[in-house]
């Protein structure tokens, strides 16, 4: 089972929507001799509503100010992407060397996503850990 | 780079939070500060020594380290 079917289940009056496709490269088995350039095809748009959704929330998260937005906080934030990208093509080298077959095409999807899910996850988890580190307090 | 941040606190006794609200951070980035964690800015370090009425130089001391780590 892809990811990809997993992720974008319900909202199932989006299953076929008429669009305009800027490149059409037809699926694999289809026998499409050659791509097509804006052309207009039905197409099940959910994957394309929840990917934009995403990637919109996701950079909300991660760049929206804090409430009291200071330069520590501004240095965990770089510091997080920075950890993030490294951490990102890691993974990526790993998974390259390690899935084979279609099976891959998960890889590349959740590869989209990667960096921003990462850095969320450290730059929150870095800010709840200082915030509840009384150490020191008087 | 060693700091005395604490230690002033106590003669103004005044909390984290308290001297974070006066210099205008969150209060993560005093406790980082004060625990060595975190350098701050220039401009920063003026004003929190500008809250305790001494200069910079009485609140962050550089230590033999500094001259050879960064």
């Amino acid at each position: 089972m892809l990811v990809v079917e997993w992720l974008t289940g319900g909202l199932l009056f989006l299953q076929d929507v008429p669009i305009i496709a800027v490149v059409d490269t037809g699926m694999p088995l289809s026998f499409q001799a050659e791509n097509d350039y804006f052309v207009r095809i039905q197409d099940d748009i959910r994957f394309e509503l929840y990917s934009v959704l995403a990637i919109i929330g996701g950079i909300f998260l991660a760049f929206s100010k804090q409430r009291i937005e200071d330069e520590y906080i501004s240095k965990i934030r770089l510091e997080s992407l920075v950890w993030a990208t490294y951490l990102h093509f890691i993974l990526l080298i790993l998974s390259i060397l390690s899935v084979y077959g279609i099976g891959f095409l998960n890889v590349l999807f959740i590869n989209v996503f990667s960096v921003l899910i990462l850095f969320n996850i450290r730059f929150y988890f870095i800010l709840l850990k200082t915030k509840h580190s009384r150490r020191d307090e008087k | 780079m060693k700091n005395n941040i604490k230690v002033e606190r106590a003669k103004k006794n005044i909390t984290q939070a308290q001297l974070a609200e006066k210099v205008n951070v969150s209060r993560q980035a005093i406790n980082a500060i004060e625990l060595g964690k975190y350098n701050p800015s220039t401009s920063l370090a003026l004003k929190i020594a500008h809250i305790f009425d001494i200069t910079v130089n009485n609140i962050f001391v550089l230590e033999d380290t500094d001259w050879n780590s960064d």
